[in-house]
């Protein structure tokens, strides 16, 4: 038996391809499914810093028949640019895929308007990127879990994981609110609560909780590549036709034992309403409908961090460093990986270890200007 | 810690346009004699109602089920404003007491401190008329925002034409503005016993009410031209132009839920209601809830709803066009053409309302769920209650040029990033993490993030 603490897309998509391999798999989530970050995100599929990147690119296309529920995955994105600041750090993160081979398209003026008719004289360009995509947190995270379940994997919903018990160097059963689940490997993947499950084995993994926040409009007719984004906001038209964006000043907090803080909103929200507006000044009538937060961790150095320890030898954790959703397909084959054979066949991971922290002065959040302030 | 990271809250400052040691929302009844029980004790009170509304609310079913009954006189801004000051003489007495006054102002956000938002410097109420979006701090809080419609999905309850209790009364007596004649009630109580005294006391042709629940189809194409409804067995009809769903209203309770104050399951109190103290204060420190908002009379809601309910094809979620059938197939919506799990809403653990909203849209449109909260909640609760759907600002839909008009820290521009600004976030992961790396992730403009 695996278990799998923690139900977010990343716990979800490593249940998923070890379930689909016939392996008993079982995921403890302390709330509902997809309900923390996983289900709150910008559903950006585009990370081509990531040695999963490839991996992400060529699963995507195929996650609604792989999970048997639609995911509103859709390829591609526009970068709009409104000085040449913005076109030239664009253009520096365009670089990393097409090193990699993958193609972008300069859009002139005109050819923007064409593909965005939102974008106003403002804009001096943008770059089609013909890679990367979005899909729709919410209907994925619920795909992958009713995934696994169809593959004969289990999920333990308003469980909470309390502690791990381990004998001689192993993991040997998880300690949940409904009592042990006895395990042959386990997944820590709580999200921002890692570092809490996995510091009673020895291990410190430093991360440091973050809110962020999102807003959404009402419907607007879609436009044939939804993936637009730009000034300071990421986000995406959804298939429906609502446009969600967030970006902007993050707020560093602790958190307060297992429940994961209610993620409010704050004024930021209108920042976000008045750089969409700045991006797609025709939008102005456009109503706000809704705004929501959201709970992510970070890293000392913002990376994942997917490492099977060495004591206990059948423990893996897993952050994905607040870059976690659109990764998620191939995290999870990474992990499932990770669990079986200690090491993953299809990309380099050799920089995401737990190790590369071993140094890591105690104070290092402060350090960092990371601190939470009080309360 | 050396210097917080630039590029989060920490020491960014929210400008205010002024600050209230007391704001009121809502000048009903409730909300003008708190405020100005506010003033009397010293209290600098601020005193704020959303009416006369932002025109374009109208069309949304925003806060009331208006049922595109007002006449085009509703766009008239001064006009209404006269409207509204004659309707609530208090309004005036509350401004001689020295109560300051903000009438078509919108209150669309409350922001305290919590544990997730511990850089809020003071309370902080958002407020917005039609051109712009602005903040006042406050340190106390009475909410009187009264009570809104409940509608019920019978064929046809979409019609120009069906408007709801709160809605008929607004047209009525705050704006002078309804464009009906003939008339249909429906409900038993005492709400729709006012709306039919009303209605008669304006010279309304009352058409007929309809007290006992029963099995109803609103007639008509384009607009509503009749009533249907079922007695001993037999469908009768009748011809109106307007049918007010009289049977229950539920507290607003949109600001106590963004608080963060307690809210339980009442139904003796009109179904979710803040949970507050004989002095109407609620569980969080400063913050009263009073009048309708604070529970209003039992009816006969749950038998209307269940009726309506009962046929498949019952159009829950207007915005989002979910059905009854759709709900509980727990189908994706149709722009998907996917089916739902086969076991359908069984599929999911306890109901959750704001879980089947993700998977089905029920009550994400732009009218936020305030026509199919109710419907919703009903058919998730056949076994015990699910829990309140949540509520999130701006808890009026805002014009993304109103809420670009609120004024804005500099040093929150100078610093926005698109995703935290870590800038080794943004280089490859399969290398080291260099030291001193420049910051290519979105960012508005300048230079590099300071970390
Ligand atoms: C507003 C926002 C926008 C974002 N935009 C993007 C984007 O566009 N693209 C992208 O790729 N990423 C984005 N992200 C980041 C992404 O959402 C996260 O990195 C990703 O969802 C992390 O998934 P996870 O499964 O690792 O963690 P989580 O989603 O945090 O899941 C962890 C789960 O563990 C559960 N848990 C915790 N403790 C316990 C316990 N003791 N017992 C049982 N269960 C427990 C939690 O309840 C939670 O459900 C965004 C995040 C936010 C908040």
């Amino acid at each position: 038996m695996i278990v799998i603490i923690g139900g977010g897309v990343t716990g979800l998509s490593t249940a998923f391809w070890l379930a689909r391999e016939g392996h008993a798999v079982t995921v403890v989530e302390k709330g509902i499914v997809g309900w923390e970050a996983s289900g709150r995100n910008g559903g950006g599929c585009t990370h081509p810093y990531s040695p999963l990147f490839r991996e992400e690119q060529r699963l995507w296309p195929m996650m609604d028949d792989l999970l048997g529920h639609p995911t509103e995955w859709r390829p591609n994105r526009i970068k709009v640019a409104l000085d040449e600041g913005q076109l030239d750090r664009l253009w520096k993160s365009t670089r990393l895929a097409t090193d990699q081979g993958f193609a972008a398209e300069v859009l002139d003026r005109a050819a923007l308007r064409d593909l965005v008719p939102w974008v106003g004289e403002n804009a001096v360009g943008g770059i089609l990127w013909k890679y990367g995509g979005h899909a729709n947190p919410q209907r994925t995270s619920q795909a992958y879990a009713w995934a696994v379940e169809r593959h004969g994997g289990r999920i333990l919903q308003h469980t909470t994981v309390r502690g791990i018990r381990t004998r001689g160097g192993r993991a040997v059963a998880v300690e949940t609110s409904a009592g042990e689940i006895g395990c042959d490997a386990v997944v820590i993947a709580a999200g921002p609560h890692t570092a809490a499950l996995a510091q009673p084995l020895g291990h410190r993994v430093p991360m440091a909780p973050a809110r962020v926040e999102m807003i959404v409009t009402e419907p607007l007719p879609p436009i044939a590549m939804g993936g637009v984004d730009g000034n300071g906001l990421y986000g995406r038209q959804t298939l429906r036709g609502n446009l969600a964006y967030g970006g902007g000043p993050h707020e560093w907090i602790d958190l307060d034992g297992e429940a994961t803080p209610r993620p409010v909103n704050t004024p930021v929200m209108a920042g976000l309403a008045r750089r969409l507006q700045e991006m797609f000044p025709r939008l102005g009538h456009v109503r706000v409908i809704r705004s929501w937060g959201g709970i992510v961790e970070n890293t000392p150095d913002g990376r994942p961090i997917l490492d099977r320890l060495e004591d206990p030898a059948n423990v893996v954790v897993a952050s994905m460093s607040s870059v976690g959703f659109g990764l998620s397909p191939a995290t999870g084959r990474a992990l499932a990986q990770l669990v079986l054979q200690g090491r993953c066949d299809f990309a380099d991971l050799s920089q995401l270890k737990l190790s590369r922290f071993g140094n890591l002065p105690l104070d290092w959040r402060s350090r960092q200007g990371w601190d939470a302030l009080p309360v | 810690m050396t210097h917080a990271d630039p590029t989060s809250i920490a020491g960014k400052r929210f400008p205010l346009r002024d600050s209230f040691t007391h704001v009121v929302i809502g000048a009903g009844e409730a909300g003008i004699a708190a405020a100005r029980a506010a003033a009397a004790s010293g209290e600098r009170a601020l005193l704020v109602d959303e009416h006369p509304l932002d025109p374009g609310l109208f069309g949304l079913d925003i806060p009331y089920l208006f049922g595109g009954r007002l006449d085009a006189s509703t766009r008239q801004a001064a006009r209404m404003e006269e409207r509204i000051v004659a309707a609530r003489p208090g309004l005036l007495q509350a401004m001689e007491e020295g109560v300051e006054v903000a009438i078509g102002t919108a209150a669309w956000g409350a922001f305290v401190k919590g544990p997730s938002s511990r850089a809020l410097p003071v309370r902080m109420l958002g407020l917005a008329d039609r051109d712009a979006a602005w903040l006042v701090g406050f340190e106390r809080m009475t909410i009187a925002t009264g009570a809104r419609d409940v509608a019920l999905p019978f064929p046809g309850w979409t019609l120009p034409g069906v408007m709801g209790a709160q809605g008929f009364d607004a047209a009525l007596r705050l704006y002078g503005a309804f464009s009906g004649r003939r008339i249909a009630i429906i409900g038993g109580g005492a709400l729709a016993q006012q709306a039919e005294a009303a209605a008669r006391g304006t010279g309304l042709d009352v058409a007929l009410r309809v007290a006992a629940p029963a099995p109803l189809r609103i007639l008509g194409r384009e607009e509503v031209t009749g009533l249907a409804w079922q007695q001993d067995g037999a469908w009768r009809e009748a011809a109106c132009d307007t049918v007010v769903l009289a049977v229950d209203t539920v507290p607003m309770v949109e600001l106590p839920d963004l608080l963060g104050c307690a809210i339980g399951w009442d139904p003796a109190h009109g179904g979710f209601a803040p949970v507050v103290d004989a002095q109407g204060r609620s569980s969080l420190d400063g913050i009263a809830v009073r009048g309708e908002a604070a529970g209003t009379a039992a009816a006969q809601r749950a038998a209307w709803l269940d009726l309506a309910l009962a046929a498949d094809e019952a159009l829950v979620c207007a915005c989002e066009e979910v059905s009854a059938a759709d709900l509980r197939a727990l189908r994706p919506p149709r722009y998907l053409a996917a089916e739902g799990p086969e076991a359908g809403l069984a599929r999911l653990g306890p109901p959750n309302q704001d879980q089947v909203k993700r998977l089905t849209r029920a009550g994400m449109g732009a009218c936020q769920g305030r026509r199919c909260r109710e419907s919703v909640h009903a058919l998730l609760s056949r076994e015990r209650p699910a829990p309140l759907a949540s509520h999130r600002a701006p808890l009026r839909p805002l014009p993304l040029s109103v809420l670009a008009a609120l004024e804005e820290d500099p040093a929150l521009r100078a610093n926005w990033t698109g995703w935290f600004g870590i800038a080794a976030q943004w280089l490859p992961h399969w290398e080291p993490a260099p030291p001193d790396a420049e910051y290519i992730g979105g960012r508005l403009s300048g230079g590099d993030v300071v970390k």
